[in-house]
């Protein structure tokens, strides 16, 4: 008995106190109950899409933090060799010919349409200006030491070579990029 | 009248017994569902967030090792026997200098024969020209005697050497995966030995004429007597066989790994008497496999040194395996690496 007026709802207006739950009522508490757990559930998945998120960022950010010691290590290790010094550098990161390359970076997929995750590129035309590169290196810029910076291609007599490391990946959250402008130095 | 009254009452009767009978059976499933959903969210949660620390560790302790090492200068601790050593001899081994040498650590001695074994040793003499108070027979080796003229090596690094094709397995520890191909390393990979540019009086004046002063802080004082090493410290052991897990994807349950920690020792090299620092860089969450310090860990068939040291290069790659715990305990192996140049390296 005690039970039984646990599960009525108090008497108001007409309704008696032996009156039950309506249909409409439990169907509200249903819903009610499915929306908190949906939720819930929805809040769980958020917090494990940000953790990958942000473990993707990072593996990004190391990726192109080495690639870029990289080529500060190969700048310095082909400063003595004959030759020009930015052709060197360039030559010992990218094909024949070229003044840049793709690269990809594990546990990262490349987005639709593209093979790789990652590109490098050295500048190389004084020319260039940073709205073109999409980056801020204080481009148009002198970078083989002549005092103007009209040169269409410095490779064989660039002191300085400006460099742009991007990541473009297809993330959990959707396209993502980082870019990692730097120069190398030669002297 | 009476009539009304009941016929009211029915209609305000709640429901009938198989409308309670849907409702509960409904009610039941939605609650079971939920349940269900609550459970795994939580599991989901809480492996979410295990990971997530474990993560960030791992990158907190590569932003720190970068930050420790970008101007560091790295050495090679490399000594001969200046005397035959028996197979027994636990007091000391006599060398020609221990410079660059960490304060207490292991020793590689005869890499690279049938004789070679790892030597624990417990501080250095001030002359810098022994090894005090040994373990013999460390890390799954054997006791061994040496002749006078033995190589002695710094068991913690690993440093490149030039090798190609498939040379002897003698010949060298490990072989790792760099961006131009394999490289062939001795040592395990466990610890790098540096310098960095030092003001002895405390300023920010670190040339002296246009060379860089090299030192260390010891006992909150900068000295050009001072040395510094990062060694890995095993704190805890984790086996496969107890977690069910193959951590390092070798196709067994069977492997037992060392946990610990990056610690940063500074010591004074003219005098040993000087305390000498040990500070932790983080929690001990690194993952080393036990008698296989340096051994593969991602499966990928190349080892896995904490530190590989390229000299020619200038160049130091940090790989550390961070282990945490996701959901029903089950160990998270995550990967976190990255290359740092050592800018003020002195000549290649």
């Amino acid at each position: 008995m005690e039970g039984q007026r646990r599960f009525c709802r108090r008497g108001k207006g007409t309704r008696s106190a032996r009156s039950g739950f309506t249909l409409l009522e439990i169907a509200v508490t249903l819903a009610i109950l499915i929306v908190a757990i949906a939720s819930t559930s929805a809040a769980t998945v958020s917090l494990s899409a940000l953790r990958r998120a942000n473990r993707e960022r990072s593996v990004a950010q190391n990726a192109a933090s080495a690639l870029a010691e990289r080529v500060h290590s190969l700048s310095r290790s082909v400063m003595n060799q004959p030759g020009s010094w930015a052709r060197n550098v360039v030559e010992a990161v990218c094909p024949a010919g070229s003044v840049g390359t793709s690269f990809d970076v594990p546990e990262l997929d490349p987005q639709v349409g593209l093979a790789h995750v990652g590109s490098i590129t050295f500048v190389t035309d004084e020319t260039r200006t940073d709205a073109a590169l999409g980056v801020e290196l204080g481009m148009p810029r002198d970078l083989d030491g002549d005092g103007r910076a009209d040169t269409t291609d410095v490779l064989g007599t660039a002191r300085l070579l400006p460099v742009v490391i991007e990541v473009r990946w297809k993330g959990i959250r959707g396209n993502l990029r980082i870019v990692h402008p730097f120069f190398v130095v030669g002297y | 009248m009476r009539k009304q009254q009941e016929s009211g009452g029915a209609r305000s009767a709640g429901m009938t017994l198989v409308e309670i009978t849907i409702v509960a059976t409904i009610l039941g499933l939605v609650l079971l569902i939920g349940f269900g959903v609550v459970v795994r969210d939580n599991r989901l949660s809480r492996s979410t967030v295990a990971i997530g620390v474990a993560e960030t560790h791992a990158q907190q302790m590569l932003n720190a090792l970068v930050r420790q090492l970008s101007d560091a200068r790295g050495e090679s601790p490399h000594a001969i026997t200046s005397a035959a050593l028996s197979a027994t001899d636990t007091s000391q081994i006599a060398v020609d200098t221990t410079l660059g040498f960490p304060d207490q650590g292991i020793l590689l001695v005869d890499r690279g024969t049938n004789s070679v074994e790892r030597v624990l040793y417990a501080a250095l003499t001030a002359g810098g020209t022994s090894f005090q108070t040994l373990g013999r027979g460390a890390q799954c080796t054997q006791p061994h005697p040496h002749i006078q003229g033995t190589e002695v090596l710094w068991a913690g690094l690993a440093e490149a050497i030039s090798l190609s094709g498939s040379p002897p397995p003698s010949t060298y520890d490990g072989r790792a995966r760099e961006p131009e191909g394999p490289v062939f390393f001795r040592g395990d990979g466990t610890g790098f030995s540096y310098r960095l540019p030092t003001d002895p009086s405390g300023g920010n004046d670190v040339l002296d004429g246009g060379n860089i002063r090299w030192g260390a802080v010891v006992g909150s004082r900068p000295t050009l007597s001072g040395w510094a090493a990062l060694v890995f410290s095993p704190r805890g052991v984790v086996a496969e066989a107890d977690v069910h897990t193959d951590l390092n994807h070798d196709g067994d349950e069977s492997d037992v790994f060392d946990v610990g920690q990056i610690r940063m020792h500074t010591w004074n090299t003219a005098d040993p008497n000087v305390p000498a620092n040990d500070i932790g860089l983080g929690p001990p969450v690194i993952l080393q496999e036990r008698c296989h310090t340096g051994g593969d860990l991602d499966g990928d068939g190349f080892d896995d040194p904490i530190f590989l040291w390229e000299p020619a290069r200038r160049r130091l790659h940090v790989r550390l395996f961070v282990l945490g715990r996701s959901s029903g305990e089950v160990p998270a192996v995550r990967k976190v690496e990255s290359m740092i140049f050592l800018r003020n390296e002195v000549g290649t």
